[in-house]
């Protein structure tokens, strides 16, 4: 390992930037994205040419056309729409255990989630990739060319194979990555917390689905992740389904159809807003009407913001801290935005939590803002954030025990080694299962990959050395390698995990897209020629009801006629060059009748005769 | 394998007690200048390497915050003899003592009322009182480089540590 360098640190940095790089900030949402840039340290949303500052994370699919993203996807009728396939990311058919509105399907070889659509099965890769690429276009025509770096936000929960998928996403959309940045980091980052000298941080995230809180300490400009935890099945949807059963217990029904029960949701999230303003909302369903007061509501709804003070407590505790210890506490995702959780919060840190940044847009802002400090536009301003892993990594040994070789919250990047050895004598193979997770058991764990070890040289049970490397670099990325050094065989694996997608699926992604990228290229191109073409055909349709039967004889205008049907066939159908070479043709036969028009025109001018006939040929 | 000096690392003495405050400053002061994020338009090598520097980095620093971690790895640094001469033995005393404290253990751990609770308290009071008198120990031992006493001490920090953590445990 090396201690020392004799390099000069940060010595790449020499080869300095003349142009400022176009970094943008992208917060990759289970329910919305959007993508922001910073300009001169202030960091915006970039809006769609709308004026659309969220993008819906909805893409739809259908047979024989390019996928529709955002506002247009939920729109979309046909084809199969897919929403919230964040929480598919780096997942198999066997952890998906809620109901989803699309099929699903196995890929095959128990890698990631497949989803069944009428322009056949899609990858949440894909799916991801195809939000990433609508967002990067968006920021490429409001910054004026191309990308040359994106910083994207991943909640601080995300495991490996969530990681890879979202790494993965973004080459299938020909992003680059400057950084994968957990989301309350981000949060932070975007209230300047970072240019504070000293503080210990909380980051509160309530989402619609998801609630994660981490803990954070600054001190002199390196931003430190101390623990995270957090609950990836507690959010504001949990409130919206407590009060939509309270109706259902009220009105005395049941509702099992799922368009009634999406409608009766509605009501229930229309009560919940209501009441952020008002003491008490009537509220009707059906032929029942009943009213839903503040009060009710807290009882309906404390006993899940009292789960996320808990998760809050166990990471205080995880990092040996007590709440008034706590600097700031910063709010982030929608669901903060009710008063309660605003209430519980402040009382359970007794302090005043910060939530002046839009919720739902302050991990894009952070994320810009760190964008535009690692793509170099403001080298040595930015502070230095260091992250941590959010769950322990290990390997499985004997009696499927799981062995941690990093444990949970270790600060990154880390390369970490432990020996092993053989069980058996003459043990010509070893086999490694990596996973993750914090439960003693391995069928407790989440697998990562899995790989063998090969050519060990015979010897005894126990003598052979198997030194298992573990490196998780900035990203939180892990890399597993595996060698035996007693006989200096050094034989070495280096592993993706397995819900990460093969080296081969990701380049046939990149391969599709950039087909694509041709296709949709060669599809404006024939949309250019035959408006190109109707717009010849519609000129000369006019000059011939004008002038068609004084200027040209029956022959003459037949072989005109002709060539003009012509060309209306061609131009109904799909061959770009035949429509622009029977454009040609008809452009040779016009010629003539085109100049003697001018020559009439002018006459008539001369004569003083139909003016009106010159103006509508000049 | 030689063992990575990890005080040398963070450019800190090499010593049981050591000033936090230095060591925290000397970790951040490292990273700011070694963290991938500052190489991420660099050449691969340097990126590689930089990645390297900052986990030893993390590593050391993760091992010397720790009392019962850096205890260790001093050993590991100072008592290069360890693997030649037989493991000290721990007195039968101590051992029974960590037993009895066990068992009192399990037994407040399945009653878990407010009694319980209470000498739950008592317990964490009175094995940190004696981590910090085997700590004083290990600390003089090692001052005057008796490294088997000092490994003797080590083994009861260990039990004392373990201890700790269950008891932590369930008082949540």
């Amino acid at each position: 390992m090396v201690l020392f360098s004799i390099a000069e640190p940060g010595q790449g940095r020499a080869r300095q930037v003349i142009r400022r790089k176009r970094a943008v900030g992208i917060d990759l949402g289970t329910t919305n994205s959007l993508v922001a840039v910073a300009k001169e340290g202030k960091a915006q949303v970039i809006t769609d040419m709308h004026g659309r500052r969220l993008l819906p994370s909805v893409v739809n699919y259908a047979a024989g056309s390019s996928p529709l993203v955002g506002d247009d996807a939920v729109e979309a009728i046909g084809g199969t729409t897919i929403s919230s396939s964040k929480r598919l990311m780096g997942r198999g058919l066997a952890d998906i255990h809620y109901q989803v509105p699309y099929r699903l399907k196995d890929s095959g070889d128990g890698g990631m989630v497949l989803i069944d659509t009428s322009a056949g099965a899609v990858s949440p890769v894909q799916v991801a990739a195809d939000i990433l690429k609508t967002l990067a276009q968006r920021a490429e025509e409001s910054l004026g060319g191309e990308l040359d770096g994106v910083v994207i936000t991943v909640p601080a929960y995300f495991d490996e194979s969530q990681r890879q998928a979202t790494r993965a996403s973004a080459r299938v959309a020909g992003v680059n990555v400057l950084r994968l940045l957990s989301e309350p980091t981000a949060a932070a980052v975007a209230y300047g917390l970072d240019k504070q000298l000293e503080g210990t941080l909380i980051i509160y995230d309530l989402g619609g689905g998801t609630f994660d809180v981490s803990l954070m300490r600054l001190h002199k400009g390196v931003f430190e992740v101390l623990a995270t935890g957090g609950n990836s099945a507690l959010g504001g949807d949990d409130f919206d389904r407590a009060i939509a059963d309270w109706i259902c217990r009220q009105a005395a029904v049941v509702v099992n159809a799922t368009a009634d029960y999406r409608r009766l949701l509605r009501l229930a999230r229309a009560s919940k807003h209501a009441l952020t303003t008002n003491e008490r909302v009537p509220v009707l369903w059906g032929s029942w009407k009943g009213e839903l007061t503040r009060s009710q509501l807290h009882e309906l709804i404390d006993g899940y913001i009292d789960a996320t003070l808990s998760a809050c407590r166990r990471v205080l505790r995880d990092a040996g801290i007590v709440a008034t210890d706590i600097s700031d506490v910063v709010l982030v995702g929608g669901s903060t935005r009710t008063p309660r959780v605003h209430d519980k919060v402040r009382t359970f840190f007794g302090r005043e939590p910060l939530c002046s940044i839009d919720p739902d847009e302050v991990v894009a802002l952070g994320a810009a803002l760190q964008a535009d400090v690692l793509a170099g536009n403001k080298y040595g301003d930015g502070a230095l954030l260091l992250d941590v892993i959010p769950l322990s990594l290990g390997i499985e040994t004997m009696g499927g025990l799981m062995e941690k070789i990093i444990p949970r919250n270790s600060t990154i990047p880390l390369v970490r080694a432990q020996e092993f050895t053989t069980f058996k004598d003459g043990q010509s193979v070893m086999s490694l299962h990596v996973f993750q997770g914090e439960r003693e058991l391995v069928s407790d764990c989440r697998s990562l990959a899995r790989f063998d070890l090969r050519g060990i040289p015979p010897m005894v049970a126990g003598a052979a050395r198997v030194r298992v490397t573990f490196q998780v670099d900035a990203d939180g990325l892990l890399e597993v390698q595996a060698e035996e050094v007693v006989s200096g065989v050094r034989s070495s694996i280096i592993v993706k995990p397995s819900f990460g997608l093969a080296e081969q699926d990701i380049a046939g992604m990149i391969q599709v897209s950039m087909q694509s990228a041709v296709e949709d290229k060669a599809r404006r191109s024939l949309r250019e020629t035959q408006v190109e073409a109707q717009r010849h055909l519609e000129a000369l349709r006019t000059a011939l009801s004008a002038d068609g039967d004084t200027l040209l004889n029956a022959e003459e205008r037949q072989s005109l006629l002709d060539a003009m049907h012509l060309l209306a066939t061609a131009a109904a159908g799909d061959d770009t060059s035949l429509i622009e070479r029977l454009t040609e043709h008809l452009n040779n036969h016009s010629r003539d009748f085109a100049a003697r028009r001018m020559d009439a025109g002018i006459k008539a001018a001369l004569a003083g005769q139909r003016l009106d006939a010159v103006g509508d040929t000049l | 394998m030689a063992v990575t000096d990890f005080f040398f690392a963070l450019g800190v003495p090499v010593a049981c007690e050591l000033d936090r405050s230095q060591l925290d400053a000397h970790y951040r002061q490292r990273q700011a200048q070694w963290h991938p994020d500052r190489f991420v338009t660099a050449s691969e090598t340097e990126k590689l390497q930089a990645l390297r520097h900052t986990s030893l980095l993390n590593d050391a620093y993760s091992t010397l915050k720790e009392p019962l971690r850096r205890a260790e790895h001093l050993l590991q640094l100072k008592d290069s003899d360890a693997a030649t001469y037989p493991a000290p033995r721990l007195e039968p005393a101590f051992l029974l003592q960590q037993l009895e404290l066990r068992e009192e253990l399990e037994q407040l751990g399945s009653r878990r009322d407010a009694v319980a609770l209470a000498a739950l308290e008592v317990m964490r009071q009175a094995v940190e009182s004696q981590w910090t008198a085997h700590w004083h120990e290990f600390t003089a031992e090692t001052a005057r480089q008796d490294w088997c006493n000092a490994r003797l001490s080590l083994q009861k920090l260990q039990f004392l540590h373990k201890l700790q953590e269950e008891i932590r445990h369930l008082e949540e």
